[in-house]
């Protein structure tokens, strides 16, 4: 399989690779926002790409899924959380300046979240993801979306210093 | 300050889309070669190999021959639409004492409140004003002492400083005198379950181990490398009996982890109050959609199949009555109760007859207990539990609950009923009930026998 990839990917003949590409061009941003709140920048990246590629050495078995985002999510966070030490989470890029495009103390303040509030704080409101779509990827309720989301948004705000 | 908290995030997530290099069909390509294996350049070598692979191949087909030759014995599937022909004892005025579970009044820390039955919610662990989180509240088995998880919740770190805490209570509520175990490293706060001799506290603080604390003399043992769903005491104490996929037992003497079994697919485990059967939950095919509940003699006979073809996503598997004549699972109900939409993740229980004399292998009487109904401010509320036990006296079910109305929803301790569960009880009002954990092997809440806490 990883052949025919390959081969898609040089210009080569179409093959079942199509609803791969398909795959990726859907959920790949949607995948990396999500293992990025999970994992940080860097590791949330890379677990995101060892997802895809799980994904597509097991494509036959996640295009049947009815929710193949979600699982490649929940694989890709397994796998990461086995290979990985556990460390804090970090939201600054190599190599780029400090953020200048927001408040500057917020991507600490984020990191420090519990992981559950952290996804949905991040998803919610840093990329503007629905209450379902987080509640989908997470296999919660929606409540709990809210709830987590409340608890995460007041200990930001407690962090910064900043009025209710 | 005055700082839009959610602006600021949003912004920040624009600099992270922009930032981040999007991931590209050639970086998997790059990814996939490095992991492919060398090919190998003599025939012979891969003439051995196809020797090891044949052989290989040769012992899979036998054990799965065996394994479909195993299941032939067992009954077959529960069909959807059996029909429940059990009765269930009528509630008495009992001895049923205080629960306790985690939550949060107004503060954004959780905090351990008692609370029973016409008496008001009162916290016995923790301050509104302190950043420590109390969590996974456990009485010991003869309800005299109580063991949570606690650490410091702080924004730079996370968790920090996680304890396990151990309270003698006294019988007017009080708290006598409590100890802190303080565990290494930065983990999550512990969730424990008691040893029936009230001796050992069992706990994980993390996925891939658990840990042993001795709470007379304050030793503690990690037993590292497994990745644990559930931890259960066997009732006679020597053993702990460990869900990691399969089933195995821990020595408390020995120290020792072994696989019992070549079961597979196991999250759950639940002895039996006497110790004489072990009920499991397992999935079948790698989807929660796809539940099954298994009972076996301790010894390992007489396993039967009690419970299949159902989903769940919460809960803590299957749970015994007091008496050990019946096991209350979760699963996702199949309808809404408020409209006529498709359930997706609202569950209801469901009490399996499974007595210990009488029963027959065959299909379990069954009684679905549907959402409880309460009225809220908007209208009707539904709860739909996140885990569920028994009351001591076993005529009622113990919901940590999630609510849903056409307009608002809540979180709550519910007690339900079993002879009316129309007319479920909500102990909470007022309080952010804790409902979830990272640790599946502990209910959200437990109930005391004692009349005192």
């Amino acid at each position: 399989m990883s052949r025919d990839l390959r081969r898609r990917s040089e210009g080569g003949p179409i093959t079942s690779s199509d609803a791969f590409e398909d795959f990726v061009v859907t959920h790949e941003l949607r995948l990396r926002q999500a293992l990025t709140a999970s994992l940080g920048v860097d590791r949330g990246r890379d677990a995101a790409c060892d997802g895809l590629a799980y994904a597509w050495e097991n494509w036959d078995r996640v295009r049947a899924m009815e929710n193949p985002g979600g699982y490649v999510y929940t694989v890709a966070r397994e796998r990461a959380s086995r290979r990985l030490r556990p460390v804090r989470v970090r939201f600054t890029i190599a190599g780029n300046p400090p953020d200048p495009w927001c408040e500057p103390a917020l991507p600490a303040a984020l990191a420090g979240l519990p992981e559950r509030e952290r996804v949905v704080v991040f998803l919610l409101h840093c990329h503007a993801w629905t209450m379902t779509e987080v509640a989908d990827l997470l296999e919660v309720s929606k409540s709990t979306v809210q709830t987590h989301s409340d608890r995460g948004l007041a200990s930001l705000r407690r962090a910064l210093g900043v009025e209710t | 300050v005055t700082v839009d908290i959610e602006r600021e995030l949003a912004q920040f997530g624009r600099y992270l889309d922009t930032a981040q290099q999007p991931i590209a069909i050639e970086d998997l390509v790059g990814l996939l070669a490095r992991e492919a294996k060398p090919e190998r350049a003599h025939g012979r070598q891969d003439r051995r190999w196809w020797a090891v692979a044949v052989a290989v191949a040769m012992l899979l087909i036998g054990g799965l021959v065996a394994i479909a030759a195993a299941r032939r014995d067992r009954p077959e599937r529960i069909p959807a639409d059996f029909t429940p022909v059990t009765t269930l004892p009528t509630a008495t005025a009992t001895a049923n004492g205080w629960v306790v579970f985690s939550g949060s009044d107004d503060s954004d820390d959780y905090d351990l409140f008692v609370v029973r039955d016409g008496l008001p919610v009162d916290r016995i662990v923790g301050s509104a004003t302190d950043r420590v989180e109390e969590t996974c509240p456990a009485f010991s088995p003869d309800g005299r002492r109580l063991a949570w998880g606690r650490a410091a919740r702080n924004l730079d770190d996370g968790y920090s400083n996680a304890e396990l805490g151990i309270a003698d209570l006294n019988v007017d509520g009080t708290i006598a005198r409590t100890i802190t175990i303080p565990l290494e490293g930065d983990l999550l706060p512990p969730c424990a379950n008691w040893s029936p001799d009230g001796r050992w506290l069992a706990f994980g603080v993390q996925s891939q181990a658990f840990w042993l604390v001795d709470a007379t003399t304050g030793e503690i043992r990690q037993i590292a490398d497994v990745t644990v769903s559930d931890l259960e005491w066997r009732p006679d104490g020597t053993e702990l009996t460990v869900a990691d996929g399969g089933i195995s037992t821990y020595s408390v003497e020995g120290d020792d982890l072994n696989r019992v079994g070549e079961t597979t697919g196991v999250g759950s485990v639940a002895w039996s109050p006497d110790g004489s059967r072990l009920a499991y939950q397992r999935v079948v095919t790698g989807s929660t959609a796809d539940m099954e509940i298994w009972v076996m003699n301790a010894d390992g006979t007489d396993e039967h199949l009690v419970a299949s073809d159902f989903r769940s996503i919460h809960g803590i598997g299957p749970v015994w009555s007091p008496d050990g004549d019946r096991i209350v699972y979760q699963r996702v109900c199949s309808m809404r109760a408020n409209a006529s939409l498709v359930c997706r993740e609202e569950h209801e229980a469901v009490v399996l007859d499974v007595p210990q004399t009488g029963f027959d292998r065959g299909t379990p009487a069954a009684i679905v207990v549907p959402p409880p109904e309460t009225i809220g401010p908007d209208g009707p509320l539904w709860w739909y539990p996140f885990s569920v036990t028994w009351s001591p006296d076993g005529t009622a079910l113990l919901y940590v609950a999630w609510s849903l109305g056409d307009k608002t929803s809540d979180v709550g301790v519910v007690v339900v009923p079993l002879d009316d569960p129309t007319s479920p009880v909500v102990l909470s009002d007022g309080i952010d009930v804790r409902v979830y954990s990272e640790f599946p092997w502990l209910p959200l809440q437990t109930w005391v026998a004692s009349a005192d806490r």
